[in-house]
């Protein structure tokens, strides 16, 4: 399975004197392998293609080489692009991108063998020097569906009793076609009403940014639950606390992850027909 | 045209082509995939550092069913040797919960719990109810999160579970195989002190390497079944290998432990 890394957002809110900033660290060596194999291993240089939508296309907007065993961080406040839209590394063991493209280059895989953990990238995000990160991949398969729905819940959110932090919410939603682009909501309900009390707006090919503990100014420790009818996305809670400046961030798990055995995919339809609404 | 779809082969058989053809990548035992238990955990890090440690429990019973239903979360505790500390109990209806676990645990700097949902009816159960017909080979995976607060008043730093695979009654669904080598892309700094904390959810001592990109040996551990253990990393700047017989060996990496107020978070390795 190869993947995708879309580019972390930066975020800035008027509570914060400095943006948090948002960055991806790459590394030049496989992530998981059987030690018998690892003569197979590819030693030659690897080149990321930043893509970044321009229109209907996706627009080749720098190539960054790593040599063997080298790490590459790719900070967004260093590519000139704006703080959330949408900016995907492509890797290659070739550096023959092209320039503009409808559906994205097909990633090459640095993986030797059939070891199970998936390729990926730190996703990080730093304020003030401090900094949190969480090891994800977009998987390229996820990027080609044509419909899919998604379903989340918000409990990872911190909570602090004086109120000094700030939750936001992200969702990413990355397609290989350039010309996906469709609106989407997210409706935020409480599980036990049904009731949405807050739609979310979002996209296709983008990274969408919501400040929850403004939205949830009047709402305490409540678990509420995220759904969309037509899309899917990666959701991430990043909490940054505004008295020491620490952060914190997860992903939700996905309703599959809930199971596992060859009928593990069984789990999801009952879970989706009960919460997305 | 597809001339062969493995698909339409009997599950049994399936998971024996499997076996013969990949068994050396598979973390988990024939034994487990053929008969699936009714649950698993995976395996989650307690420490006495931190002054909050709480944990995001899932009803997943409550969820596949669609609405609220009875459950009991219980906690099992094992020291760092992997004997058993004791159990915490935790009853409630909601499908999400956050629970404050105990602080008074163990003194051992990490240690590792499993957390099961236990309800009257079985995941398969419910499945059957809510109209899925044919024989079930499933299981139910308890994959919460845990938060690490430094101080009461702090926010946490938020990490789900370790793969565990173990089951209720206790018995490892994880198989050490051959040697693997597993590499996060994560960029170690020197201005940071970090401990990479491992758990061992198999019945065999588990032997954990850790060397450099560039192949200098940082330090090596054993674990011993259902036992934690740590490496401490400072001073270092650079990329690490994790080799050992588990082909999913993920530590959790705890950054800047308090006491240190230089910027703590964890995260899954």
């Amino acid at each position: 399975m190869t993947c995708y890394f879309p580019i972390p957002p930066s975020i800035k809110e008027s509570n914060l004197e400095d943006k948090i900033l948002g960055s991806l660290t790459l590394l030049n060596f496989p992530n998981n392998f059987k030690k018998s194999n690892q003569k197979k291993i590819y030693k030659g240089n690897i080149f990321l293609g930043i893509y970044i939508l321009e229109k209907n296309s996706w627009k080749l907007l720098k190539v960054f080489k790593i040599a063997y065993k080298e790490f590459k961080e790719i900070e967004r406040e260093k590519l000139n692009i704006s703080d959330n839209e949408m900016a995907v590394v492509v890797i290659s063991k070739n550096n023959n991108f092209p320039s503009s493209c409808t559906n994205l280059p097909n990633p090459s895989s640095l993986r030797i063998d059939e070891s199970p953990i998936a390729e990926r990238a730190s996703y990080n995000f730093s304020y003030q020097g401090k900094q949190t990160s969480f090891q994800g991949e977009y998987p390229k398969k996820m990027a080609s569906l044509s419909k899919a729905s998604f379903f989340g819940f918000d409990t990872i959110k911190g909570l602090k009793t004086n109120g000094k932090i700030i939750n936001f919410i992200l969702f990413i939603n990355l397609n290989n076609c350039s010309e996906r682009q469709s609106n989407d909501i997210i409706n935020i309900y409480d599980p036990k009403k049904k009731n949405i009390l807050f739609e979310l707006k979002t996209r296709e090919n983008m990274i969408s940014v919501h400040n929850l503990s403004l939205l949830y100014s009047k709402i305490n420790n409540k678990t509420l639950f995220l759904s969309s009818k037509s899309k899917a996305y990666i959701a991430l809670i990043l909490s940054i606390d505004l008295e020491t400046y620490n952060l914190s961030l997860e992903h939700t798990h996905p309703p599959a992850e809930m199971a596992i055995g060859m009928d593990r995919h069984l789990i999801v339809k009952p879970i989706k027909n009960n919460w997305v609404i | 045209m597809k001339i062969f779809d493995k698909k339409r082969l009997p599950y049994n058989l399936r998971i024996l082509g499997s076996h013969i053809f990949k068994n050396s990548f598979n973390p988990f035992s024939l034994k487990s995939r053929l008969f699936s238990p009714d649950k698993v955990s995976d395996f989650f890090i307690w420490s006495p550092n931190f002054e909050k440690i709480e944990f995001i429990a899932e009803n997943i019973n409550a969820l596949v069913s669609g609405k609220v239903q009875e459950v009991v979360h219980n906690f099992i505790f094992y020291n760092s040797s992997g004997e058993f500390i004791r159990e915490y109990k935790y009853e409630t209806k909601e499908f999400f919960s956050k629970i404050i676990l105990p602080t008074n645990i163990s003194r051992d700097k990490y240690i590792s719990f499993l957390h099961f949902a236990n309800s009257k009816s079985s995941l398969k159960d419910i499945l059957k109810k809510v109209g899925t017909k044919k024989k079930l080979k499933i299981s139910k995976q308890s994959r919460g999160y845990t938060i690490f607060s430094a101080k009461k008043g702090f926010i946490g730093s938020t990490v789900h579970g370790n793969l565990g695979g173990i089951t209720s009654n206790n018995e490892k669904t994880l198989k050490q195989r051959s040697l693997f080598i597993y590499t996060p892309a994560y960029l170690f700094s020197h201005e940071n002190i970090y401990e990479l904390v491992f758990n061992n959810p198999t019945d065999r001592n588990l032997l954990i390497k850790v060397t450099s990109l560039s192949s200098q040996n940082l330090r090596e551990i054993i674990i011993k079944p259902m036992g934690t253990d740590f490496i401490q990393i400072k001073n270092f700047e650079g990329g690490i290998n994790i080799e050992s017989k588990l082909p999913i060996c993920r530590p959790f990496i705890f950054k800047n432990s308090p006491p240190s107020n230089l910027g703590f978070d964890v995260f899954h390795g």
